[in-house]
């Protein structure tokens, strides 16, 4: 699964003056209003523990101007270190790392530094561990074999509000989060809070019908932008209600006694 | 057939007849030829197939009754055993102990037999069984033969009670009645194990099918995530080792990924086998969007999602996007066209699914180049559409002289088919040329 390189259209400029292989043949245009500026970096720290890879990543990420590679760390102690030692404004981390997973990096990074975004990589495409990802609160996914993910395109599109989405996973968000639960008060409580909007429903039904984030805001009459970060915000809501059901179910079993 | 195998053919209650009427004839045999013989070795013999014999028939009695595993079989083996026991004490003791061995041997066997009648009777007049009396009947007649013969010091010397000659009589005429061959019976007994044995082979035969093809799928996601894992990443290494600045490494690179892509395609399908089209749809166009981008395509997107394009079996799904892909790969390879538009909904008027894919290139006909492989798509297309009962149809679009035009309708059954049943009659390979 690969991160659909639109950023430029995402901005909402139009390019009805230039044709279409000049913009993608030639340099790429990125406005000045992004963030992601040669002046001011991105900040990013990269953890995955097959330096090869590693290797590769860096080489691109320090090859852009508009991004700064801040540390790179090849496990999850590290990179649990590295999150508290660093500031940053992207993570990119692989699931498998050698001595533990980088869901707990996620986690750990969740609450100490809130304001970062979280790219997770996978050598295997699989839903499964995405969705795991997304809940937990990261916001981009990149498939290692993907001939297709560009790593400073997933990295500035991510922090320019964007997260990836694919139909298929939009699918099952909508199957996640619309379905209707019963259960405990408090969980009733939880899902009232966070459960779709119309708006949000919408634009899920629209990404699974195939709909790029530029067309869907072209029918809905919303800015690409509002587009991505109603996305965001359903990642959001996925986050929210997994802690929301962790929490229940603990308190449910006893767990959380006063 | 040999005689063990036929054997097996019959059942308990058949088998057991068949060793009781033995026995009955040995000791009858014996008897006649020991007639006259006062040796204790003849004695010993004949009251040693008597008591087998009582323990054949008390079994067969047993069976008759429908009394199933229990104390009372254990009561009439044991009878068996010990009796023989004391027999064989008889004969090698010494002439004073035989006497008080014999009377043991006796009231033994008496009390044994009487347990056992009473065992049958009580449990069997439990037994809510047609013709029970009559087996009830000839346990009693047993229990006054056997104490009759058992306590007579002439009667198993001298031959024959008149009971031994009609006790064989009588039970084969218990075998009869309880089998049902006597009052014709039988045949609605065989007709009725018939059906049931038809309906156990029937869910037996459905069960099997739907291990097998959940068996099937499983390994198929298997070959899918090898293959995907496997070629995908050998792939991936192989497009990332060639130079972009190279012309021809460049064109190889292209047509690497072509490979790539037609893989992941094939995955997804395999992967998602229950989709419904506009889920297939959508899949494929994220696999292909990127080549679309690169080779400056546009792409206008008109998918209209509704409930009644559910109504789709797995198969025909999957046949609309084989067809979508080539038409779209059409696009992408021959007609160098710079938009592409895809449309896809349900027709209210005539019930069906429409899905066209416009493009505004040269046209299909027109390259000469193409013209050999795309003739060969075409014809494909058309098969895949008249397997699923769809309507094919290639045009130029309204607006545009040029460009190709692809129209397809399918008109939609009232209600959703059964995936399992589609599965099973479609999914077959039909051969290697027509493989998806």
């Amino acid at each position: 699964m690969g991160i659909r390189i639109e950023s430029e259209r995402e901005a909402g400029i139009t390019y009805r003056g230039i044709s279409s292989n000049q913009v993608l043949q030639g340099g790429r245009v990125w406005p000045d209003f992004l963030t992601g500026q040669p002046g001011r970096p991105v900040r990013v720290l990269l953890v995955d523990d097959d330096p090869h890879f590693r290797r590769v990543v860096a080489q691109e990420l320090l090859a852009d101007l508009r991004i700064h590679l801040v540390a790179q760390g090849d496990s999850a102690r590290e990179g649990r270190r590295l999150v508290a030692l660093h500031e940053f404004d992207v993570m990119m981390i692989d699931l498998n790392l050698g001595d533990g997973s980088g869901y707990e990096v996620i986690d750990c990074m969740r609450s100490l530094r809130p304001g970062a975004e979280a790219v997770v990589i996978s050598a295997m495409e699989d839903e499964q561990h995405a969705l795991h990802a997304f809940e937990l609160g990261a916001t981009g996914y990149l498939v290692k074999n993907s001939w297709f993910g560009n790593f400073s395109d997933a990295v500035l599109q991510v922090v320019n509000g964007g997260a990836s989405i694919t139909p298929s996973l939009a699918r099952r968000l909508l199957h996640r989060l619309d379905a209707a639960q019963g259960g405990t008060a408090a969980a009733q409580v939880a899902n009232h809070s966070d459960a779709l909007s119309g708006r949000e429903k919408e634009v899920l039904k629209m990404v699974a019908s195939g709909y790029t984030s530029a067309e869907i805001g072209q029918r809905l009459a919303i800015s690409c932008q509002t587009v991505n970060s109603h996305v965001k915000n359903i990642y959001r809501k996925l986050h929210v209600r997994t802690r929301a059901q962790a929490v229940g179910l603990a308190a449910s079993s006893g767990l959380l006694q006063r | 057939m040999s005689i063990g195998n036929r054997w097996r053919l019959y059942t308990r209650l058949d088998q057991t007849l068949v060793l009781a009427l033995l026995a009955l004839a040995l000791n009858l045999l014996l008897v006649r030829h020991f007639a006259d013989a006062s040796s204790a070795l003849a004695a010993l013999l004949v009251k040693t197939s008597y008591q087998w014999c009582l323990a054949i028939v008390f079994l067969f009695l047993l069976q008759s009754a429908g009394i199933e595993r229990g104390w009372l079989y254990w009561i009439g083996l044991l009878q068996a055993l010990a009796g023989t026991a004391i027999l064989l004490g008889i004969a090698l003791a010494v002439p004073g102990r035989s006497s008080l061995l014999s009377r043991l041997w006796q009231v033994f066997n008496v009390a044994m037999c009487l347990i056992l009648a009473a065992g049958i009777s009580y449990r069997g007049s439990r037994n809510a069984r047609p013709h029970q009396w009559l087996v009830l009947l000839a346990t009693l007649l047993a229990l006054g033969v056997a104490a009759n013969d058992v306590t007579n010091p002439n009667g198993l010397r001298s031959g024959t009670t008149f009971g031994h000659y009609l006790f064989p009589e009588l039970v084969l005429l218990v075998w009869l009645v309880v089998t049902g061959r006597l009052f014709g019976e039988r045949a609605a007994m065989q007709a009725d194990h018939a059906q049931g044995l038809g309906r156990l082979q029937a869910e037996q035969a459905l069960h099997s099918e739907l291990l097998s093809r959940r068996a099937v799928e499983s390994e198929r996601k298997r070959i899918a995530s090898d293959l995907h894992d496997g070629v995908g990443s050998q792939l991936v290494n192989l497009i990332a080792t060639l130079d972009p600045r190279s012309q021809r490494q460049q064109a190889m690179a292209i047509a690497l990924e072509q490979c790539l892509l037609d893989l992941k395609i094939m995955v997804d399908s395999i992967e998602g086998e229950h989709d419904t089209i506009v889920d297939a749809l959508a899949r494929l166009r994220y696999r292909i969007q990127p080549s679309l981008d690169r080779l400056g395509i546009q792409m206008t997107w008109n998918v209209q999602d509704s409930d009644q394009l559910g109504a789709l079996a797995p198969d025909q799904v999957l046949q609309l996007l084989r067809i979508s892909q080539e038409a779209l790969s059409n696009v992408m390879r021959h007609s160098q066209a710079s938009v592409v538009e895809v449309t896809c909904r349900y027709v209210v008027s005539n019930h069906s699914l429409l899905l066209e894919i416009c493009d505004n290139g040269q046209g299909v006909h027109a390259t000469a180049a193409g013209k050999h492989t795309a003739g060969k798509g075409i014809r494909s297309m058309r098969e895949r559409a008249a397997a699923t009962g769809a309507s094919l149809d290639f045009s130029h679009p309204q607006n545009d002289r040029n460009g190709t035009r692809l129209l397809l309708l399918l008109p939609l059954s009232a209600q959703p088919r059964s995936p399992e049943v589609q599965g099973t009659i479609l999914s077959f390979p039909r051969g290697p040329g027509k493989a998806a």
